[in-house]
């Protein structure tokens, strides 16, 4: 299982890649048929990837949350998902060109790090806030992926006065940016409150201000901000979307940065 | 604002419209507090200092109060931050979460909340609970988003298509004409109260947890020995035996701490504590949180009575480079400082350096099982034994993080999911007029064509409203 598993990620993988390069095509050129087969083959990887992570799984006995290869799988899989559904939605094939690259890099990551399985330490023998907390993540941080390639299409319509005919209109990727931040903010609430009180049973303490638990909290105030700026200030457009992007950015430093650069009790998730 | 320019405008006429400016200290701060940009730009600088305190290594828990050890320290962060080293700690960069600087944002942002949400309360308030049922007719010739149908409906039908549709109706009658206001999810609008709510209710726990609890992160207790809690409680913590295991591949599998609690010289429970497992007993929580190997030594009097015996973890003291100590003090004389070579093994690890220092001092080494004797103490090394490193804590706050966290969420989804929408409607033999409101993500205008068709008996078609696209 943990080879088909591995296969699986192989596939998907270059699948996606494929994907990317299609979506990039598209957005550069417009080719009605590269868009087609762009769509066609993240599907593709979307179906690979859940077979990825399913037998991911099965072969460890417990959802693939336990190290930074298993977290890179998952977010990588989230965000594809999203993506996909998001586009058959919203019949918004564009977007791909900046939503699909933030999974392929999460995979290529993922591709430089041990892949075995890996029993789980001490700390993170705590099956059901393991799986709900990832699960959590993994929902949050594809919603913000999605928010992120919203906004950047808004910047790139906005700087030409709606006038790129293959981008929706920038008054529609704005409201899609805050749709997606509505979703993802209950999302990363929810996940720091079962962080907290998985560590109030693990650690004796719901708040450490330990350096993952500080990054999401600084997350979640970016989305904070975006959302009482919009609902509240009255701020539209670029400000909105440069905020997002900053929130995205945080979202990324939080799941690798910390991980990898600041040590803390979150770096039994590191590499080694 | 505050303004010194109040003396020649009171000399003016005071006019109704335009209020003389007086020194109102109070009034400014409160218009300061419930600025919303204010707050948007509160948020942003709290946000700015926490990302500070994310990446800036943070003095670890062990050297707050303790000027020794934090001196010590801040002499191996300075290959990395350099000649600022000082600055960043004279400012308390190393230690921002407990700064006075960062608690008065916090605290600042809190009031700003609270301030924002008292502000806001009179009109959400008002316009759940008491709206204006009947509106005249430019009401409902003006508004943004309106629906009118020709000819006589029953007033039944009209309440029928608006109850189909989840809106709560009000009446009002006058002569022949019937009014009507229709709300749906009118109660969403005091989510925003919820979640405003428990951020003041989040810093109250947090408070009582800091007030009315504690936490001693670093109670070690070696095997077979026991530790006191006092603080009131008085009873004793026994570490009756530790266990580890391992993975193959070299990581810890399990961790574990036999623990007894013996309250009134009885073993009142006993529980073998895991990370994920921990010992709850009068409130306190006792969590397994780190452990390790230190000697076992013992001291006797010249009468052969034992004055100490308990593990000393050696890295806990000041010592000389390549060597790891601990000190205990021995009665009200003596300092007892232990040190050995870090990861010392075999006949090195068998062997301990000792120091007297109080009133006399003296020196030497001792060796596994033979004691040695200096003045009038004997000194023992017993070997080395395991120790279970605990958390203890009690954090009576923990209840009201957890209320606050769901009245949260409560108020999030109600903000977000649950947009209201508020119709005006006036019944009149000659017809029905509507006008509606919503929150900006709702396409009212076409749910009012709809509930409007409803309404409608099939020889009725509602009448297109130029203004319309």
């Amino acid at each position: 299982m943990e080879k088909m598993s591995l296969y699986f990620f192989t596939s998907g993988l270059a699948t996606i890649a494929l994907a990317t390069a299609l979506y990039a095509i598209y957005f550069v050129s417009r080719q009605g048929d590269a868009g087609r087969f762009a769509t066609i083959f993240a599907w593709i990887g979307a179906v690979l990837l859940t077979g990825s992570v399913l037998t991911r799984t099965i072969a460890a006995q417990r959802g693939p949350f336990a190290n930074m290869y298993e977290f890179s799988l998952s977010f990588s899989w989230g965000i594809l998902l999203a993506y996909v559904i998001m586009e058959r939605k919203y019949k918004l094939r564009t977007m791909g060109a900046f939503v699909v690259p933030v999974s392929l890099i999460m995979l290529l990551y993922a591709m430089t790090v041990p892949n075995t399985v890996q029993p789980l330490v001490p700390a993170l023998q705590n099956n059901l806030l393991l799986t709900i907390h990832v699960s959590l993540a993994i929902v949050a941080y594809a919603m913000v992926a999605v928010a992120f390639g919203s906004a950047v299409m808004y910047l790139i319509q906005k700087s030409r006065n709606d006038r790129v005919s293959f981008l929706p209109p920038a008054v529609f990727l704005d409201n899609l940016g805050y749709k997606a931040v509505l979703i993802a903010f209950p999302f990363i609430f929810l996940m720091i409150v079962i962080g907290a009180l998985w560590a109030d049973i693990a650690w004796g303490r719901y708040w450490g201000w330990d350096p993952k638990e500080t990054a999401s909290l600084v997350t979640f105030l970016i989305y904070a901000g975006y959302l009482h700026a919009r609902a509240v200030a009255g701020w539209r457009g670029s400000t909105t979307a440069v905020l997002l992007i900053i929130g995205f950015v945080a979202t990324l430093f939080t799941f690798f940065g910390v991980n990898l650069f600041l040590s803390g009790l979150h770096s039994y998730a590191g590499t080694s | 604002m505050p303004s010194d320019k109040t003396s020649t405008q009171e000399t003016a006429v005071p006019s109704v419209v335009d209020k003389p400016q007086t020194f109102d200290p109070l009034g400014g701060l409160w218009k300061f507090l419930t600025n919303t940009k204010v707050a948007v730009v509160m948020i942003f600088l709290t946000l700015a200092a926490a990302f500070v305190g994310a990446i800036f290594i943070q003095a670890p828990s062990w050297t707050q109060g303790n000027s020794v050890e934090y001196s010590i320290w801040l002499t191996q962060m300075r290959p990395r931050y350099g000649a600022l080293t000082d600055f960043y700690s004279a400012v308390g960069i190393f230690d921002t979460y407990n700064s006075l600087w960062f608690r008065a944002l916090c605290g600042l942002l809190i009031l700003n909340t609270i301030a924002c949400t008292l502000n806001r309360l009179p009109g959400i308030w008002r316009s759940v609970f008491h709206s204006k049922v009947a509106m005249g007719d430019s009401f409902y010739a003006n508004s943004a988003n309106r629906a009118s149908l020709a000819g006589r409906i029953p007033l039944d039908q009209v309440l029928g298509a608006l109850r189909k549709n989840r809106y709560r109706i009000t009446q009002a009658q006058e002569g022949d004409t019937t009014y009507l206001y229709a709300d749906r999810n009118a109660w969403a609008k005091l989510g925003t109260l919820f979640t405003h709510l428990s951020l003041v209710l989040f810093l109250l726990g947090a408070v009582t947890g800091m007030l009315l609890g504690f936490s001693n992160d670093e109670v070690i207790i070696g095997e077979g020995a026991s530790w006191n809690m006092r603080l009131g409680y008085d009873f004793q913590v026994r570490l009756n035996d530790f266990t580890e295991e391992w993975y193959a591949e070299g990581m810890p599998k399990d961790y574990a701490s036999d623990l007894s609690v013996i309250d009134g010289d009885q073993e009142v429970v006993r529980k073998t504590i895991r990370v994920n497992d921990p010992l709850v007993y009068r409130g306190v929580k006792f969590s397994q949180s780190f452990y390790g190997v230190a000697p076992a030594v013992e001291v006797k009097d010249s009468g052969g009575r034992v004055v100490f015996s308990d593990i000393m973890v050696l890295g806990t003291a000041p010592a000389r480079a390549g060597y790891q100590a601990s000190q205990v003090a021995i009665g009200q004389n003596y300092l007892l400082t232990v040190m050995r070579p870090k990861d010392a093994k075999g006949a090195a690890a068998a062997r301990l350096e000792w120091q007297i220092t109080g009133s006399r001092r003296d020196q030497g080494a001792m060796d596994l099982e033979k004691p040695v004797t200096s003045g009038d103490l004997e000194l023992n090394f017993r070997g080395d034994r395991e120790y279970t490193g605990l958390r203890v804590s009690r954090d009576p706050g923990t209840g009201v993080i957890w209320f606050a966290s769901g009245l949260m969420l409560l108020g999030m989804c109600s903000t977000f999911y649950f947009q209201r929408r508020r119709l005006w409607v006036r019944v009149r033999p000659q017809g029905v007029d509507m006008a509606a409101f919503a929150d900006r993500a709702v396409p009212i205008q076409t749910e009012l064509q709809t509930i409007a068709s409803s309404m409608a008996p099939d020889s009725i078609r509602p009448i297109k409203d130029k203004r319309q696209k």
